[in-house]
């Protein structure tokens, strides 16, 4: 299981280039940190790496990766759903039966500390509460390739700590998790740290 | 994903306010009801038009050849089919001084006993003249009161009045005094509905020295053949509005009022009302409804395939949803316009029943195929785009 990043470049406007030649393979159980000043393509490069953007130059090859899950720097939910709701869809979507969706969706929300707003819903969130339930959701995705935008970006030193903990420990489970970041403590709990200045045009 | 699964999200979608069911009920109800209105209107107000175009006169067909009209032979066309009024007239030469208005004297016109039919809503109670609103408000009078000349006082059995919307003036201002039928008049006066197919040879019927009515006819005997007039839609030819053409034919055909045409337009507008256009504004609307339905929560969906839902699923899932406004806006739909159907409509019941059944048909296909069209157009890659673009 890879991704291989060849070549990889980037313009909007055919012109100016936030990225260049940018070569790397992106490995199982590690945790990447992709850093650079704000403006410098980060959300770019997730979107790049999730194919949903074609790069203006080179490529990006997946080896074995089926399900990939991105999670966008400002979380979107359903306004009336509840917390536990949100959770459950991927796992009902792999085929689970309801009561064994929820009793996994509770360890998910366990992990984020969200366990006990399990009933509240969307509209009730905080926007912390919402950013570690888009991160629960996406976990329960169980995806090979977790792209993380942001996560931190809303939380309390404390609580980002031990979210860039979760996000990390999912690696060990065998995915390659990619987390643009801006904080200190998400790049440095990171196995990897790739930063755009290196590739900047 | 399992069916019951799908089916379970979109029952709590419809509990939790998500589905927005009764918004959408509302509104698909709405333009289902009004689609069905817009029938019934466009009939009632066909109605309308026709009874608007009868009663300025526009159906009111005048021969007139003075001194030559028999009041007789036109108040026999009362008889006839679809006639509502058939009256002698005749314009007195002397207008009346009336002792309350010396300066100003009133023409007087002579008809026959029917011109309450004309002029009047009702048969008049006593005898008497009828005078026109305009003179009544100018003299203070009232039904029953009495007209004084010179001469003698009469009593005023009707007043009408003579709006000018178009009609031919001079009755404005007026004194209608009934006489004796058996009398010879200028005019006769013919107000049918539907207006007679060939109203003029009916009129050319109450010349009294019998002339044909065209030089096609071969009727040239000196009298008016009885099935002439009682058949007056067995005659070929075109209809009234012609002057007479033969070199002894000294008479005059005109309607009353020729502002509004020779013809009603409404008769086609009724029988054509049934166009496309209706069934295919109501599937547009519909189909914008549903799709619009669908496509606001786009993010919702996204984001739900990026959740590892399939596109099908989340399509049973948006169907399933949508029945729960489309069938509840068909329900409320049905006894409201088949209330007005039965009790309300001006027109063939079972036409608008037909009508209404093929505009609810278009709603609901309109509806479903915009909730499909949008649950298709939904891509989870698109996700990070919509969510941009809030
Ligand atoms: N769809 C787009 N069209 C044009 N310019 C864009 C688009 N998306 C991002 N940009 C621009 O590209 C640059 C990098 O954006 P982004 O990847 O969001 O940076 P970062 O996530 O590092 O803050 C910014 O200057 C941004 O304005
Ligand atoms: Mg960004």
């Amino acid at each position: 299981m890879k991704v291989l990043l060849e070549k990889v470049a980037h313009s909007f406007d055919e012109k100016t280039f936030l990225f260049k030649d940018l070569n790397y393979d992106l490995l199982p159980n590690r945790t990447y940190a992709l850093v650079g000043p704000s403006g410098s393509g980060k959300s770019t490069l997730l979107s790049i790496i999730a194919k949903w953007l074609e790069p203006a130059a080179g490529d990006v090859k997946y080896q074995n990766i089926d399900k990939i899950n991105w999670v966008f720097q400002n979380p979107h939910g359903v306004a009336n759903r509840t917390v536990l709701d949100h959770v459950c869809l991927p796992l009902l979507a792999q085929g689970n039966t309801e009561r064994s969706a929820q009793r996994q969706a509770k360890e998910f929300l366990e992990l984020f500390g969200l366990l006990n707003i399990a009933d509240s819903l969307f509209k009730e969130l905080s926007g912390g509460e919402a950013q570690r339930l888009m991160l629960a959701r996406g976990i329960a995705s169980k995806p090979n390739l977790l792209l993380v935008d942001e996560p931190t970006a809303q939380l309390d030193t404390k609580t980002a700590i031990s979210v860039s903990d979760r996000l990390t420990h999912l690696a060990d489970k065998g995915a390659i998790v990619v987390i643009a970041t801006h904080d200190e403590h998400t790049r440095d709990a990171c196995t990897d740290v790739i930063d755009l200045v290196n590739w900047a045009v | 994903m399992k069916l019951e699964v799908v089916l379970q999200e979109a029952k709590k979608s419809f509990f939790s306010g998500t589905t927005r069911a009764l918004r959408y009920t509302i509104v698909f109800a709405a333009v289902l009801i009004l689609g069905c209105f817009y029938d019934l209107l466009t009939v009632s107000k066909i109605v309308n038009d026709a009874n608007a175009y009868i009663s300025s006169g526009s159906s009111t067909y005048i021969i007139s050849d003075a001194g030559k009209i028999s009041g007789k032979k036109c108040e026999l066309l009362n008889n006839l089919n679809g006639v509502q009024a058939a009256l002698a007239v005749r314009a007195e030469k002397n207008k009346l001084n009336l002792i309350a208005l010396p300066s100003a004297p009133v023409p007087v016109y002579s008809v026959s006993h029917s011109a309450y039919k004309m002029f009047l809503n009702s048969a008049p109670a006593n005898q008497g003249v009828y005078i026109s609103n305009t003179l009544a408000n100018t003299l203070n009078l009232t039904v029953n009161s009495k007209l004084s000349t010179p001469g003698k006082t009469a009593n005023i059995s009707g007043i009408y009045s003579w709006p000018s919307d178009g009609r031919r003036p001079g009755y404005d201002y007026a004194i209608v005094s009934p006489t004796i039928d058996n009398d010879v008049f200028d005019e006769c006066w013919v107000k049918s509905w539907p207006t007679l197919n060939k109203i003029g040879d009916v009129l050319k019927t109450t010349i009294i020295d019998g002339r044909s009515s065209s030089e096609e006819s071969d009727n040239n005997s000196s009298s008016v053949q009885s099935s002439n007039v009682a058949n007056p839609n067995q005659a070929n030819g075109a209809n009234g509005g012609v002057a007479g053409s033969s070199a002894k034919d000294t008479s005059n055909i005109f309607q009353l009022n020729t502002t509004n045409g020779f013809d009603f337009s409404g008769l086609d507008d009724y029988n054509n009302r049934t166009t496309q256009n209706i069934f295919f504004i109501i599937l547009l609307i519909s189909v914008f409804i549903g799709f619009a339905a669908i496509i606001i929560r786009r993010i919702e969906f996204a984001s739900a395939m990026h959740a590892g839902v399939k596109k099908t699923k989340v399509l049973l899932q948006v169907l399933a949803e949508s029945a729960l406004w489309i069938v509840p806006s068909v329900i409320i739909t049905l006894p409201i316009v088949f209330y007005f159907a039965i009790f309300e409509s001006d027109g063939d019941i079972l036409s608008f029943v037909n009508i209404a059944f093929r505009i609810i048909v278009s709603g609901v296909f309109g509806a479903l195929l915009g909730v499909v069209l949008a649950a298709l157009s939904v891509r989870e890659k698109s996700l990070f785009k919509y969510f941009k673009g809030r």
